[in-house]
C-alpha cells in the first residue's frame, strides 16, 4: 500500500536521512520511533508529499491525512467551519464526528476558547473526517500532561480501531507507540536511517 | 467583573467627552480674548455656519464629491497594495527587484506626485484619484508586505494536506493572518487618503470640500474653513465609528478567550 525507498534527504550540505526503505500493508499500523531532531519529521513531510526534494520513490495512497504535532487550526474559523472548510464535508457527518472525539458541545466555539487537548481533539477530528486510507501521526500527544496523554491515547485508539485504515505514527515515545501500533521502526543514527 | 468592565467603559467614554469639552472651551476662550470673528470665531459662530451651509444643500453636495473620490482612492489603493505587498512578502525576487522602487514612492511627497498628475493627465477626476491613490499605495504594500513575511508555514502545510484551493487558501489562511495589518493600513489609509483628497481638490478640482476650503480661503473667510473642514473630520469619525471599528471587532472576535 506505502511504500518508502528514500536514498538521500538532505537539507544544502546537511544529510539527515540515509537509505529508509519500508512499506505499510493496508491496515496495519506502523510507529517511527527515535529521539528527537533525529529526521523524524522530516521523514514524515516527504511521506505525506510536503517534502518532494529528496533522492529515492515514496508511493502512498491518495486519500491521506495528518495530524501534525501542532493542532494548525485556523483560530479565526469556529470549530464546525475549521472542519467543514478543511474537509468539505457535510454537517450531519461533522458533527457525529465531533461527537465522537467528545467535542459535541463545542462545535461553535473559536480554537482558542479551547484547551490545548480539546485543540488537539478537533485537529484528529479533522483528519478522519477526511476518511483516510492513510492516517499520519506527528508527535500528536506533545506538550500535553501525563493524564491528558493516557485520555488523548485511549481516543485515538478506540477512532482508529472503529476505522479501516492504515496508521503511521511518528513519536519519540516507546509507549505511545506500543500502545497505538503493531510494529516499530527505529530511526536513529546521523545520518538517520531505520535501525531496527 | 461584568459591573467592573461596564465601569472602566462608563469612566473612558466620559474621558472622552470631557477631553472634547475641554478642547472647545479653550478655542471659545481664545475666540473671547482675540476678539476678532475675522481670524477666529468661536464655536457657536461655526456651528451656525456649518448649519447655513448645511440648509443651502452646499455642505452636503461637497462633502458627498468630497466622499466618492475618498471612496474610490481608498479602494483602489488598499487593493493595489494587498496585491503587491502579498507579492513582494511571497516572492524574495520580486522584494529584491523592486524594493527600491517602493523606497522611492514612499518618499516622493504627495504634493510632487498630485501636481505631476495634473500635469500629465489633466485636471480631471482620474488623475485626482490617481494622484491619491499613488500617495497611499506604497505604505499599504509596506504594510501588507511585512505581514505576509510572518504568515504561519504550518498552516500552508496543512491546507496542502487537506487539499485546498488557492482562492480558499487565499480567503481562508492567507486574509484572515494579515488582519492586523489591513486593519491599521485602512485606519491610516482612511486618515491619510482624506486629508490628500483635500489638498487634491484644493490644487485642481472645481468641487469637494477641498475646493470650498480654497474658494473660503481666497476670500478670508475663516469661519467656513472651520465649518467645511470640522464637517468633513464628523463624517470621518462616523465612519471610523460606525464602519471600520464594527467590522474590526467583528473580524477580531477569536481573539477573545
Amino acid at each position: 500500500m506505502i511504500s518508502v525507498a528514500i536514498k538521500r534527504k538532505s537539507f544544502g550540505e546537511q544529510l539527515v536521512l540515509v537509505d529508509v526503505n519500508f512499506n505499510i500493508d493496508t491496515n496495519e499500523r506502523v510507529s517511527i520511533v527515535g529521539p528527537s531532531g533525529v529526521g523524524k519529521s522530516t521523514l514524515l513531510r516527504v511521506i505525506a508529499g510536503l517534502d518532494t526534494d529528496y533522492d529515492g520513490q515514496v508511493s502512498s495512497v491518495k486519500n491521506s491525512a495528518v495530524v501534525f504535532q501542532e493542532p494548525t487550526l485556523l483560530n479565526w474559523r469556529d470549530v464546525m467551519d475549521n472542519l467543514r472548510i478543511t474537509t468539505r464535508k457535510d454537517d450531519a457527518t461533522l458533527t457525529t464526528i465531533l461527537s465522537e472525539v467528545g467535542l459535541g458541545e463545542k462545535a461553535q466555539m473559536f480554537p482558542l476558547q479551547l484547551s490545548l487537548g480539546q485543540q488537539r481533539r478537533v485537529s484528529l477530528a479533522r483528519a478522519l473526517a477526511m476518511e483516510p486510507e492513510l492516517l499520519i501521526l506527528d508527535e500528536p500527544f506533545a506538550s500535553l500532561d501525563g493524564d491528558m496523554v493516557d485520555e488523548m491515547l485511549s481516543l485515538t485508539k478506540q477512532v482508529v480501531d472503529a476505522r479501516d485504515m492504515a496508521l503511521l505514527l511518528v513519536t519519540h515515545s516507546q509507549k505511545e507507540a506500543a500502545f497505538l501500533t503493531d510494529r516499530r521502526l527505529t530511526l536513529g543514527g546521523n545520518p538517520a536511517t531505520i535501525i531496527q | 467583573m461584568c459591573f467592573y468592565n461596564q465601569k472602566v467603559k462608563q469612566i473612558k467614554t466620559l474621558s472622552r467627552i470631557i477631553s472634547i469639552a475641554a478642547f472647545v472651551a479653550i478655542w471659545a476662550c481664545l475666540a473671547i480674548v482675540l476678539q476678532d470673528r475675522e481670524t477666529l470665531p468661536g464655536p457657536l459662530a461655526v456651528w451656525r455656519l456649518m448649519i447655513a451651509e448645511l440648509q443651502s444643500g452646499e455642505l452636503l453636495f461637497h462633502i458627498a464629491i468630497t466622499l466618492r473620490r475618498v471612496a474610490f482612492a481608498f479602494v483602489i489603493a488598499m487593493s493595489l497594495g494587498v496585491i503587491f505587498g502579498l507579492i513582494m512578502g511571497r516572492n524574495r525576487t520580486v522584494n529584491r527587484w523592486f524594493d527600491s522602487w517602493l523606497l522611492i514612492f514612499l518618499n516622493l511627497p504627495a504634493l510632487v506626485t498630485i501636481v505631476l498628475c495634473y500635469l500629465w493627465i489633466g485636471l480631471t477626476e482620474t488623475a485626482a484619484i490617481v494622484a491619491v491613490s499613488l500617495n497611499k499605495i506604497p505604505m499599504v504594500t509596506v504594510m501588507i508586505r511585512e505581514g505576509a513575511r510572518a504568515l504561519d508555514p504550518k498552516l500552508f502545510d496543512m491546507a496542502q494536506v487537506f487539499q485546498m484551493s488557492r482562492t480558499e487558501r487565499l480567503r481562508h489562511v492567507v486574509i484572515p493572518q494579515l488582519a492586523p495589518q489591513l486593519a491599521a493600513s485602512a485606519r491610516t489609509g482612511l486618515a491619510l487618503i482624506w486629508k490628500i483628497v483635500l489638498v487634491v481638490e484644493f490644487l485642481g478640482r472645481s468641487n469637494g470640500v477641498g475646493f470650498q476650503i480654497h474658494l473660503y480661503f481666497q476670500l478670508f473667510d475663516v469661519g467656513r474653513v472651520l465649518a467645511y473642514a470640522i464637517s468633513f473630520m464628523l463624517v470621518m469619525l462616523v465612519v471610523e465609528y460606525l464602519i471600520l471599528q464594527p467590522i474590526e471587532n467583528h473580524a477580531n472576535r477569536w481573539r477573545h478567550r
